[in-house]
C-alpha cells in the first residue's frame, strides 16, 4: 500500500466548495488593509529609495528573511524565538499550498499525483515538526512577555491575540489530523509523530464520535485561518509585508548623513509639522515597526528614564496615520504607561504636541542606537530632526539653552563665544610652531595632512589638552601638517542636530569653500562629529576628501614605526576602558583602530564596558544635548562613567570632545574625581611615546605623571 | 448601515462600477466551483480560486484606495467589538477545546487498542495542548474584551492637546 491520504477527508460538498467560497474574505480584507496603508504612504513627499535594486533585494533576503539583522549575538533569545516562529509558519504555509497543487492543480489538470511514497512520508514528519517549531516559539514568547518581562516589552491585547491565534491553528491542525489517523489508522501514521500519539486516545471513542469532531474542528480551523488571514493587516502580523517592504527601500546612503533641505531659500515649509512632510519612504518606516523594543535597548533616553522612547514615538506617529486613514493597526488599549498604549486617539491632533511631545523631540542625542539595532532599519533620528527643523525654522521653539549656540555660529562661526582669532591660541604652547594652510598655499607648498581642530578642540580648555597630544604626535612622527587656523569654521553639526538647517547649510557651504582653496592628501580630526560632517555630509556640496579620525592616523603611525612607545614610560598603568563614540562607532564603525592604539599602550590592559561598540551607550551629547540642560529623567554621562568604572579600570580613554566634555562632568557628578579619571587616546599615546629630546625639553609641559598639564 | 450606504454614496462611479463587477466576479467564481463539484470537474477549483481570490483583491484595493470616510466605518467596527469578539471566539475555541477534552473519554473506550505507552504519550500531548490553548486563549480573550469595553475608546478621544506623561 503506498502512504498517502484523501485530501478534504470527511468534508462533505458544502466543506468542499465552502474552503474555496471563503477565500474572498481574507483576499479583500488583506488586500483593503495593504491599499489604505500604501495609500497613507503616498502622501508623503516623494523620495527616490529605486536605486541599487540589486543591493536592496539582496539586503531584504539577507535581513528579513534569513534573520541577518534579527538573530543577532545580543538579541540571541528573541532572534531564536522569531526564527522558530516564522520558519514554522513559512513550513506550514508551503505544506498547505502542496496540498493545493495536488488537489486542485496535479491531479484535476494534469492526471499525475506526487502526494505519495516517501515524499509524502517526509511531508507529514516535516509538518509535524513545523507546528511544534511554531508552538515553542510562542512558548518562549509568552515566557519572555510573562515571566522574563524586559523592561524594553510591553505587552498589548495585539501581541497576545497573535500568539493565542498561532498556537490555536496549530493545535486545530493537529487535533484534525489526530481524529482523520483514529478513524483511517494509516500503517504509517508514527510519521505524523505529534498527531499519532493523540489518534491513540481518539481511537476509543465511537466512530461517529470522531467523524463529528473532525468536521466542527476541520470547519473551526478554515474559519480560524480566515480570520487570522484577515487580521493580518490591521494588526502587528502585518510585519512581513511593510517590514519587507521597509527592507527592501531601506537607506542605502551612510547611516550618518542626515538629508539637506533642497532650495531652503524657496522652501515654502520647513521641517515635519504634518503626517505630509515626511517623506513616503519615512510614512512607510512608521508602519514597518513591530514594537519589538530593541530600539530602546541601547537608547540613552530610554535607560535613564526619559520622555523619549524611540519606538513609542514611532508607534504614536503610525497610531496617527492610522487614525488619518481611518483604519486599524493593532491598537492597544489606553491608560497605560507607555506612549504606545496610546495609538489611536483621533484623528483630529497636531502632530508636533497632540501626537509627538516637545521633550521627546529635545531628549534625543541623535546617538543612532535605535537606528542600529532596529531589525527593519527604522531611521528614527532623520523622523525627529526633521520634526525638531519645523520647531526651531518655523516655530522658534527650541530648549533657549541653544540661542547663544545659533547666535555665536552665525557671528563667530562657533557654537562658543571666542573669535576666529582665537582658534589658534592652544598652537601657543606648542614647541615648535605650527603652519598654517594660508602659509603653506602662499608658501606654493602641500602639506600631506590638514588637521580639522574642530571647535571644542581649539576653545576648551580640557580639549585642547587633546589638541596639543594630537600636534605633538604628529610633530613627533616627522607628519607633514597644518591647520586651518582662524579660516577653520563649524562644520555645522550641532545646528544640523538641532534642526537649525538653515545654519547648518551656512556653516558647511563655508567650511567647504575654505577647504577646497588648499590641496591637502587628508583630513584628520580628532572630533567624530566633525569627521561624520565632512566624510558623509560634504560630498553632497562638493566637498570630496579623504577623512580619517586621529585614532585611526596614530593607529598606522604605531603600525608604521613612526611612533615608537616606551616601555618605561611613566605613564599610568593598570585597566583602561574605552568609549566607542555614537558618530565614530556607529554611524562611521570605526570600532577597531581606538582599541588597537590603547591596547597598544605599554602596561595597559583594555577592560571593555558592558555596552561596547556598535552597543555602546551614549555619553548624553550628541544631537546638541551637550549644549541643553538635561533636567529629564537621570544624567546619561552618569550612567555611562558608572558602567566605566564597574569595569574595574582607573582610566576612560575617549576618543571626542564632546565625549570627554561629558565624561568630565560625569565624573565630577559621581564624585569620583579622586579615583577615576578620562583622557583622550592621543593624550595617552603621547605620554607613552618616545619623544625626541629638542620635544621633551621645554615644552612647558609637565609630564611626571603623564599629564599634559596647562602651562 | 446608515454609515455603509453613505460610504457607498460617495464613491465615484467608476469606483462603485469596479466593486459591482469584482463582486460579481466573486459570485462567478464561487458558482464554478460549485458546479464543478457537483460534476465533479476538477479544473474548475484552480480556477474558480483564481477568480475568487483575484476579485477580492481587486475589491480590496478598489475600496482601500478610496476616501470616502474610513473613520466612521472603523468606529461602527468598534462599536462592535465585544460582541464580535465573543462570536469569533466561540467559533474558533469551541470544537477545539471539546476534542481536546472529549479525547480523554478515548482511554477507557470499549474499541482502544492501543498500548499504555502510545496512550501515556498522547495524554502527555493533550494534555499540553490543552493548556496552552486554553491558557493562551483565556489571555487573549480577556485582553481583546478589556480593549473593546474600554472606556477611553481611541475614537472617543479627539484631544487636541498635548498628552502628558
Amino acid at each position: 500500500m503506498t502512504p498517502t491520504r484523501e485530501i478534504l477527508w470527511n468534508i462533505d460538498l458544502t466543506g468542499q466548495i465552502g474552503v474555496y467560497a471563503f477565500l474572498f474574505l481574507p483576499f479583500v480584507l488583506i488586500a483593503f488593509g495593504l491599499a489604505r496603508r500604501v495609500w497613507m504612504w503616498r502622501t508623503g513627499r516623494p523620495e527616490n529609495r529605486f536605486d541599487r535594486m540589486t543591493d536592496r533585494v539582496w539586503g531584504a533576503l539577507r535581513d528579513s528573511v534569513m534573520h541577518g539583522r534579527i538573530a543577532r549575538r545580543s538579541t540571541i533569545y528573541g532572534g531564536v524565538m522569531h526564527l522558530l516562529i516564522f520558519w514554522g509558519f513559512i513550513l506550514l504555509f508551503i505544506g498547505t499550498v502542496i496540498v493545493l497543487i495536488e488537489h486542485d492543480f496535479t491531479v484535476p489538470i494534469l492526471g499525475y499525483s506526487f502526494f505519495q511514497g516517501s515524499f509524502y512520508l517526509g511531508y507529514k514528519a516535516v509538518m509535524n515538526t513545523a507546528g511544534l517549531m511554531v508552538i515553542v516559539g510562542v512558548l518562549m514568547a509568552v515566557y519572555r512577555r510573562y515571566i522574563l518581562r524586559p523592561a524594553t516589552v510591553e505587552t498589548a491585547p495585539d501581541d497576545v491575540i497573535l500568539l493565542a491565534l498561532l498556537v490555536v491553528l496549530v493545535v486545530q491542525g493537529f487535533v484534525v489530523q489526530a481524529l482523520r489517523l483514529a478513524v483511517e489508522q494509516d500503517p504509517w501514521a508514527s510519521w505524523s509523530y505529534v498527531s499519532y500519539p493523540m489518534a491513540a486516545l481518539f481511537q476509543g471513542l465511537p466512530e461517529g464520535t470522531i467523524r463529528g469532531l473532525h468536521t466542527a474542528n476541520w470547519w473551526s480551523h478554515m474559519i480560524t485561518t480566515n480570520i487570522f488571514l484577515g487580521y493580518f493587516a490591521y494588526s502587528k502580523m502585518i510585519h512581513p509585508f511593510t517590514s519587507l517592504t521597509n527592507v527592501l527601500f531601506r537607506r542605502l546612503q551612510p547611516l550618518g548623513k542626515l538629508e539637506r533641505i533642497r532650495d531652503i531659500e524657496e522652501a515654502e515649509s520647513l521641517g515635519v509639522a504634518r503626517l505630509e512632510d515626511f517623506t513616503w519612504a519615512q510614512l512607510m518606516n512608521v508602519d514597518a515597526c513591530m514594537h519589538c523594543g530593541r530600539c530602546l535597548e541601547y537608547c540613552p533616553t530610554f535607560q535613564t528614564n526619559k520622555p523619549l522612547r524611540p519606538r513609542d514615538l514611532v508607534l504614536e506617529v503610525a497610531g496617527y496615520m492610522a487614525d488619518r486613514g481611518g483604519i486599524f493597526s493593532g491598537e492597544v488599549g489606553q491608560g497605560a504607561k507607555s506612549a504606545r498604549f496610546r495609538a489611536g486617539a483621533g484623528p483630529d491632533r497636531d502632530l508636533i504636541g497632540g501626537v509627538v511631545t516637545q521633550a521627546e523631540l529635545w531628549d534625543c542625542t541623535t546617538c543612532g542606537a535605535c537606528m542600529e539595532h532596529c531589525p527593519v532599519y527604522i531611521e528614527h533620528v532623520p523622523l525627529i530632526v526633521g520634526m525638531r527643523q519645523n520647531l526651531v525654522l518655523e516655530q522658534a521653539e527650541f530648549p533657549v539653552e541653544v540661542t547663544n549656540v545659533f547666535n555665536n555660529m552665525e557671528r563667530l562661526s562657533s557654537p562658543y563665544q571666542f573669535t576666529p582669532n582665537q582658534r589658534t591660541d592652544w598652537a601657543r604652547r606648542l614647541e615648535q610652531p605650527v603652519r598654517e594652510m594660508a602659509d603653506v598655499a602662499a608658501a606654493g607648498e602641500q602639506v600631506e595632512v590638514l588637521f580639522f581642530v574642530g571647535c571644542l578642540g581649539s576653545f576648551d580648555s580640557r580639549n585642547q589638552r587633546t589638541t596639543l597630544a594630537l600636534a605633538r604626535i604628529l610633530q613627533q612622527a616627522g607628519v607633514n601638517f597644518a591647520i586651518l587656523g582662524k579660516e577653520e569654521t563649524c562644520t555645522g553639526d550641532p545646528a544640523k542636530r538641532i534642526g537649525n538647517e538653515y545654519l547648518a547649510q551656512m556653516m558647511a557651504e563655508q567650511t567647504v569653500e575654505t577647504l577646497n582653496q588648499y590641496s591637502f592628501k587628508k583630513i584628520v580630526t580628532a572630533c567624530p562629529h566633525c569627521f561624520n560632517a565632512i566624510a558623509n555630509e560634504y560630498p553632497e556640496i562638493g566637498g570630496n576628501y579623504e577623512v580619517v579620525h586621529h585614532s585611526q592616523l596614530i593607529n598606522e603611525l604605531i603600525g608604521s614605526g613612526k611612533i615608537k612607545l616606551d616601555p618605561d614610560s611613566d605613564m599610568m598603568r593598570g585597566k583602561v576602558t574605552y568609549h566607542d563614540p555614537c558618530y565614530l562607532g556607529r554611524y562611521n564603525k570605526v570600532y577597531d583602530e581606538p582599541r588597537e592604539v590603547v591596547e597598544a599602550l605599554p602596561g595597559v590592559e583594555l577592560a571593555e564596558m558592558r555596552r561596547n561598540r556598535n552597543r555602546s551607550f551614549c555619553c548624553g551629547g550628541g544631537g546638541g544635548r551637550m549644549f541643553m540642560e538635561e533636567t529629564r529623567g537621570t544624567r546619561i554621562n552618569q550612567a555611562r562613567v558608572r558602567e566605566a568604572m564597574d569595569t574595574g579600570a582607573t582610566m576612560l580613554a575617549a576618543a571626542c570632545p564632546f565625549c570627554m566634555t561629558m565624561f568630565e562632568d560625569g565624573i565630577n557628578g559621581v564624585g569620583a574625581e579622586d579615583r577615576f579619571q578620562v583622557r583622550d587616546i592621543a593624550e595617552l599615546v603621547y605620554d607613552a611615546m618616545i619623544k625626541s629630546p629638542k620635544s621633551a625639553a621645554g615644552n612647558g609641559a609637565r609630564e611626571s605623571n603623564g599629564a599634559i598639564e596647562e602651562v | 448601515m446608515d454609515s455603509i450606504s453613505a460610504l457607498w454614496d460617495r464613491l465615484t462611479g467608476r469606483r462603485r462600477h469596479g466593486l459591482i463587477a469584482a463582486g460579481a466576479a466573486i459570485v462567478a467564481g464561487t458558482l464554478l466551483i460549485a458546479v464543478g463539484e457537483i460534476w465533479e470537474w476538477g479544473w474548475t477549483r484552480l480556477v474558480g480560486a483564481f477568480v475568487i481570490s483575484a476579485s477580492g483583491t481587486l475589491f480590496g484595493v478598489l475600496l482601500g484606495w478610496s476616501e470616502p470616510g474610513w473613520s466612521r466605518i472603523r468606529c461602527v467596527v468598534r462599536r462592535s467589538a465585544r460582541p464580535v469578539v465573543l462570536v469569533l471566539a466561540a467559533i474558533i475555541l469551541a470544537p477545539l477545546i471539546v476534542g481536546l477534552v472529549v479525547s480523554f473519554a478515548g482511554l477507557f473506550g470499549g474499541d482502544q487498542e492501543a498500548g499504555v505507552g502510545l496512550l501515556v504519550a498522547g495524554s502527555v500531548v493533550m494534555v499540553f495542548l490543552l493548556a496552552v490553548t486554553v491558557g493562551l486563549a483565556a489571555e487573549a480573550l480577556r485582553l481583546a474584551l478589556r480593549a473593546a469595553a474600554s472606556k477611553n475608546s481611541p475614537d472617543s478621544a479627539r484631544s487636541n492637546g498635548k498628552h502628558e506623561r
